[in-house]
């Protein structure tokens, strides 16, 4: 990424839509434009934008506040029109321009939820009008849609009409969605514009200080049914959100911006993200290096389609891609001559001897495969055209290397299957579940909470059951009202043994509960204990059952330990020596895992920057602290699911950490031993993970190929 | 339906019309060979086609060795079991499509795993030399092309 400073008083001619426009500064007097098509940063300092609050950017037009008076105005990014509006006085929340200025019916709208106060004017107006809110009302976020403001009051969608002389305020959709659960920490919703629909979106996080991304979920809003409708795949647009506001372009191929997308920024660091929902993967990268954390501040602005500009950068992308194109006819050609060699070849090679090892059945030719791993398995496919297309058996014979290892899990919405991903060969099943349970509403709406024994614990939309993926059993467990604000929940031994118990945990900073169910238990125990020492449950990582003692690792780095022997009881280390010594280690962290370790809890500690990885481990007994450099003969699986540390089934896996990462569409892990980010396939190394994209923690989990080989019904509900 | 406990004999008779004399206990290692004597449909001879009777005799003194080994010491049935799936490629070949057609579990494993140690470590030319009996010629003039495309697919 290269950065010019010319023509610096104005901002950059940027054909495709839309600009991140990044401030910083002490006092916002640099203005960075950054393009996500060309990924290129342009340095600008435009004098109308220094010092100045951004409320919010649409139609082309961007309404600014002055950060040091009560001046605010409308500005064209394009003409630098400026429209002076009157002055204001209170502050505010949600900022709405309803109309280019142009029109006669636009407005600029700012609502504040503490004064419960509504104002808008035209922009020739000279001061404003004021609507006085109900108190009960509260703006969550508020968008323009064909010329009225559309807000989300708490929860119900209402709208305000100004054609007339009066404004119109109505609440048409009392709907309320399914509330989230206790586990997502922050959640932010935004209503944009897309397409002609309504759209809203909740952007969910979770984890420490709500620093992991759990998800996002788009509702469209069916205003003639006046329903909520939920939204997987937003086909050919792209959303981008900043921390306030959100705005929806159709992407076009060239670009370079990615279809069904969702361009995001966080408040707090420098990160783009760029989420996939297909995938729903997410990555990041750094678009300007050159900005400070705590100094800058990210905004979408959109560019009206109606100015046309000629750019000479569009001609230069048009030659870019056509040479591309050329190229790639070329190697297309190599292939098609290189597979007539081949043909030429068997022809050859069939008149020798009868032991014809090309034409060997698929099935043997898995079998083989199933004991060859890293460049072995790719060298084995190279060597003839029916050994290419053979992949490793699924679900792995048991008693193979391959059983021994998990399978990272991929459970998404938008298929109707789901997907086993295998490090170890890089390899992805596509398994297609039974139309039963893909019929069954519980699955849908569920997230994966624990993995363990080749079982899956769900939960979602009040209900919780265990699911098994290999034999498509589902065992429902008896209804619990707050199976949603289950912070964590943990199973001590497979839920077809007569012995299992689910513990599920309720945390308040006053309180812990516990929710604690027996096999074949029609009615779950409750029990409470004082929360005295203000222990933070961390919720992403479930809890390790070891010796009858559940550990619960908290926000702190502390631990919480509950014995679950006859009497129940509840205390929490705070020995967190090592972590505590760790600088800044409340801001660092993004997340953890922790997993039983020879004795010990070992726990994997990522950082929020760079995502560089530190390990602990408790010692059980003694409950100290000790710092970890190498997993030795071992290799670790993390995910939030469930986290597994195995012994290496060949050397090259030893002493590597493989999180649910990809490189492209290759798997990735993190070594130990050099302190990078490997793809296991094509030698790509890196210290950061930019060019990694990370399977979204809801989404997906290691688990283990545990299941009954004679097992063969397929889509069973079984009694608890 | 005939018990394996009674250590019945069956007569199997190779493509070439060799016949061999086994147990029937070792013969059921073959879950075709079982299924067959379970649904009564063979008589005392059975015919095993497309295995000669070289091929058959391997398969046949495998079974044998594990059938009586069940009390042994796995360690051993191992080394016996590396030691018998250490053949050339032709009888690999022949031996890994008997165990496949007659479906004989633990000897497809074992020469699964030996034919997948022969291609361990090996570049992709040396398989080819060594299982597809490719000539040095042929692999020179392919290897450009090749390399491109396997560059293309897996890189």
């Amino acid at each position: 990424m290269e950065l010019i400073e010319n023509e610096k008083s104005r901002p950059p001619l940027i054909q495709v839509q839309p600009w991140l426009l990044i401030y910083h500064g002490k006092y916002r007097q640099f203005q960075n434009f950054y393009s996500v098509s060309e990924d290129y940063c342009y340095i600008k300092k435009i004098p109308e934008l220094c010092n100045k609050q951004i409320c919010t950017s649409s139609y082309g037009w961007l309404v600014l506040e002055n950060l040091d008076s009560d001046e605010c105005f409308l500005l064209n990014l394009v003409s630098m029109d400026k429209i002076q509006l009157p002055l204001r006085e209170s502050t505010y929340d949600l900022c709405v321009l309803t109309l280019p200025p142009s029109d006669p019916d636009c407005r600029v709208i700012f609502i504040s939820n503490n004064n419960h106060s509504l104002i808008f004017c035209r922009p020739s107006d000279n001061e404003f009008n004021e609507l006085v809110l109900d108190s009960e009302d509260w703006f969550d976020s508020a968008t323009s849609f064909e010329g009225k403001l559309y807000g989300l009051n708490r929860m119900s969608l209402v709208v305000v009409d100004f054609s007339g002389p009066t404004p119109h305020f109505v609440q048409i959709m009392s709907q309320t969605l399914h509330l989230s659960p206790q586990f997502i920490i922050s959640l932010k919703t935004y209503m944009i514009e897309s397409g002609g629909d309504l759209l809203m979106i909740e952007k969910m996080f979770h984890g420490y200080y709500g620093s992991e991304l759990f998800g996002f979920s788009i509702y469209q809003a069916d205003l003639p049914s006046k329903t909520w409708v939920k939204v997987t795949n937003i086909g050919e647009r792209t959303i981008f959100l900043d921390s306030h506001d959100g705005i929806s372009f159709s992407a076009s191929e060239k670009s370079g911006i990615k279809r069904n997308f969702i361009y995001f920024t966080q408040s707090g660091d420098r990160y783009l993200y760029a989420f996939s929902l297909e995938k729903q993967r997410v990555s990041f990268s750094m678009p300007c290096s050159n900005v400070s954390r705590r100094d800058s501040s990210f905004h979408w602005c959109s560019v009206m389609n109606s100015y046309s500009f000629v750019f000479k950068m569009a001609d230069e992308q048009v030659v870019g891609s056509k040479q591309k194109e050329i190229l790639g006819h070329e190697v297309s050609m190599m292939t098609s001559t290189s597979s007539d060699h081949l043909v030429h070849d068997k022809i050859k090679h069939g008149e020798r001897g009868s032991s014809n090892w090309s034409d060997l059945p698929p099935e043997l030719l898995s079998m083989i495969l199933s004991n060859l791993f890293f460049g072995d398995s790719s060298n084995f496919r190279a060597t003839c055209r029916s050994w290419q297309s053979t992949t490793t058996p699924f679900p792995p014979p048991t008693n193979s290397a391959l059983s021994k290892l998990p399978y990272l899990m991929i459970l998404n919405d938008s298929d109707d299957g789901c997907k086993f991903f295998q490090p170890l060969c890089n390899e992805t099943y596509h398994d297609k579940l039974s139309n039963i349970i893909i019929s069954n509403d519980q699955l849908k709406d569920a997230k994966i909470r624990v993995s363990k024994y080749g079982w899956l614990l769900m939960s979602g939309g009040g209900t919780i059951f265990f699911f098994n993926p290999f034999t498509e059993v589902i065992i429902k467990l008896p209804n619990i009202y707050w199976a949603n604000d289950f912070m964590s929940v943990s199973f001590s031994s497979p839920p077809t043994s007569s012995d299992c118990l689910v513990i599920g945990i309720c945390w308040g900073f006053l309180h812990i509960e516990l929710c604690i169910i027996k096999r074949g238990d029609d009615r779950w125990t409750f029990h409470e204990f004082q929360n005295n020492r203000r222990f933070v449950l961390y919720d992403a990582s479930p809890p390790v059952l070891y010796n009858g003692k559940l550990y619960c690792l908290g926000n702190r780095g502390d631990v919480g330990v509950l014995d679950l022997s006859s009497s129940l009881s509840w205390n929490i280390i705070c020995c967190c020596k090592p972590i505590l010594a760790w600088p800044r280690f409340k801001y660092q962290c993004q997340k953890s895992f922790m997993v039983n370790c020879d004795g010990g809890m070992l726990v994997v500690f990522v950082t929020h920057e760079e995502r560089r990885v530190r390990l602990i481990k408790l010692n059980v007994p003694d409950m100290e602290w000790q710092d970890v450099q190498s997993l030795g003969n071992k290799m670790l699986f993390l995910s939030h699911g469930a986290s597994l540390l195995i012994e290496a089934v060949k050397e090259g896996m030893a002493n590597k950490i493989y999180f649910p990462n990809f490189h492209g569409e290759n798997g990735a892990f993190y070594s130990l031993d050099t302190g990078k980010y490997h793809s296991i396939v094509g030698n790509y190394c890196s210290t950061t993970p930019f060019n990694f994209v990370e399977q979204v923690s809801s989404t997906c989990t290691w688990i283990e190929a545990i299941y009954d080989d004679n097992h063969t019904t397929m889509g069973v509900f079984q009694d608890w | 339906m005939s018990s394996s406990l009674e250590k019945n004999m069956l007569i199997l008779r190779s493509s070439d019309g060799e016949e061999f004399i086994v147990p029937e206990v070792v013969a059921v290692m073959s879950k075709a060979i079982k299924n067959m004597v379970e649904d009564e449909c063979a008589s005392n001879t059975i015919p095993v086609p497309n295995v000669d009777a070289n091929i058959l005799a391997m398969v046949i003194e495998f079974c044998k060795k594990h059938d009586e080994s069940e009390a042994e010491a796995a360690s051993d049935l191992k080394t016996f079991d590396s030691e018998f799936v250490n053949r050339g490629q032709e009888a690999l070949y022949d031996l890994i499509t008997a165990a496949n057609f007659r479906d004989v579990k633990e000897l497809l494993d074992a020469l699964c795993q030996n034919v997948a140690e022969m291609i361990k470590g090996k570049s992709v030319h040396h398989i080819r030399i060594q299982f597809l009996g490719y000539q040095l010629f042929e692999i020179l003039t392919s290897n450009f092309i090749w390399n491109i495309w396997c560059d293309r697919d897996f890189d």
